[in-house]
């Protein structure tokens, strides 16, 4: 057993999108380097996905979109964290996004996206650094 | 790392969701402040724990969504705790016990949270039973307690619930095979799950004439439901039944016993939990426990005589 603080970080599929297998690969990922992960499912609400993330009290919350909604769905996700007194989880995400698409929602405050050709470790890394946790990864006991 | 912000207490009293989200964070993690905790955990409770055991596959988390939804719908506050095993290679965890849960319009009725098991066997996490303590105190009606899964053994349940409720599937013989590993002995109330499948009646027939084998003379007969919990049959029977055991419970006394039993195995686990923290910790940052442990590994000395100059060491009694 560790001694170290567990993260967690909510995984979420919303809307219409029925492919899961990246969310899924990337929650593997997650969960191989350590991290605890709430796996919301498919289909769901911007509404039922912030309530995940406020009563799963969750470090960070990545959205999974492959269906092209993700200027609105970010928006409306970052919207509703903020008016649940959530604005202080740091939010991701990947899927098909375009890279003039990637630029405006890290304008719009999403702190990072991980589109077509990231590898999961990119996301993992960037858990690691943004978390303050050493380079090494430290498998714990 | 997650903090108590200063108006935790008042937003706890005025039942505030995030107030319960971020204590069993604290509380999980162990770094709540004791007098935080004090103040938290006033007086007594008056909810009822529903623990939910049985094999993977049997239908757990779409039982209990159903359940969850009855108990809304009439208006009751509910908490679950839904439990899933944490990787031994890793130490993290998926917990997928969510995508299950229906979705519930009544939010400020339902409050869901997952947990890992965190290495902890015997079906539950340590942190379970102080997390059910803070839902309870927080004024859930129902408390919703899911266990990891592997089946046979998870006992631990029996601990921190007031109504212990195992769910079979038909056929496949796992009530045969529950004989030999204690679940009949912990039972309130036996449900089989998916009885839309051949051997329904058959399997609710077995199970209840095993059951007089252990009828030790308790006031309570175990019943044993049939349900189709993806259909959402027979559901309302069998929140009537656990409702059945809870008056049951109150009117012989037994309830202020299973209280006794919960306060016992937190206070257990806690100290468990303590344990297990010293040794990490030891292990992390004590050259001594580090070098001991090294010198397993590069197979240099014998492994108990080791653990033991360790363990000796971690008490302090090797001065």
């Amino acid at each position: 057993m560790s001694d170290q603080t567990h993260i967690r970080i909510l995984i979420a599929k919303p809307g219409l999108d029925g492919h899961d297998r990246g969310a899924k690969i990337v929650a593997r990922a997650l969960m191989d380097a350590g991290f605890e992960v709430v796996y919301t499912g498919l289909h769901k609400t911007p509404e039922q996905i912030v309530e995940s993330a406020l009563q799963e009290d969750v470090d960070y919350v990545g959205l999974s979109i492959l269906s092209g909604a993700h200027m609105t769905v970010f928006a409306k996700v970052k919207e509703l964290m903020a008016a649940q007194g959530l604005a202080d989880i740091p939010l991701f995400g990947g899927g098909i996004i375009p890279d003039d698409d990637k630029a405006k929602l890290l304008d719009m405050g999403v702190d990072a996206i991980f589109g077509p050709g990231t590898s999961t470790k990119d996301v993992v890394e960037w858990v690691r650094e943004h978390s303050g946790l050493p380079k090494e990864a430290g498998v714990p006991a | 790392m997650k903090i108590a912000w200063p108006d935790l207490v008042d937003r706890w009293h005025q039942r505030d969701r995030r107030a319960l989200a971020r204590l069993l964070t604290l509380v999980e993690n162990d770094t709540a402040q004791f007098d935080l905790l004090n103040q938290l955990h006033r007086g007594d409770y008056q909810g009822q724990v529903i623990g939910v055991t049985g094999a993977p596959g049997v239908g757990k988390s779409t039982f209990i969504s159903r359940l969850v939804h009855h108990y809304a719908e009439r208006g009751e506050r509910v908490g679950c705790l839904l439990i899933d095993p944490s990787s031994p290679f890793s130490g993290g965890a998926i917990l997928g016990d969510r995508i299950r849960m229906l979705p519930e319009e009544a939010t400020e009725r339902v409050f869901v949270r997952s947990l890992a098991s965190r290495g902890s066997s015997g079906g539950l996490a340590l942190a379970a039973a102080r997390m059910t303590l803070a839902m309870l105190h927080f004024g859930m009606d129902r408390v919703i307690v899911e266990t990891v899964g592997a089946g046979q053994t998870d006992h631990d349940i029996y601990h921190i619930a007031d109504t212990v409720c195992i769910l079979v599937a038909p056929g496949g013989g796992d009530h045969i095979q529950a004989i030999k590993a204690g679940i009949f002995e912990i039972a309130d109330v036996f449900v089989v799950n998916k009885a839309d499948l051949p051997g329904a009646e058959i399997t609710q027939a077995e199970i209840t004439e095993m059951l007089h084998t252990f009828d030790a003379g308790k006031n309570w007969t175990v019943p044993v439901l049939t349900v189709v919990s993806k259909r959402n049959e027979h559901m309302a029977h069998a929140a009537e039944t656990f409702d059945k055991h809870f008056a049951e419970l109150q009117e012989s006394c037994d309830w202020k016993g299973r209280k006794v039993r919960r306060h016992t195995y937190a206070y257990d686990t806690y100290i468990q939990f303590q344990v297990m923290r010293t040794i990490a910790r030891a292990h992390n940052h004590d050259p001594k426990v580090e070098s001991l442990r090294s010198s397993v590994t590069q197979l240099a000395v014998d492994p108990i005589v080791a653990g033991a100059e360790a363990f000796r060491h971690i008490q302090g009694k090797d001065h």
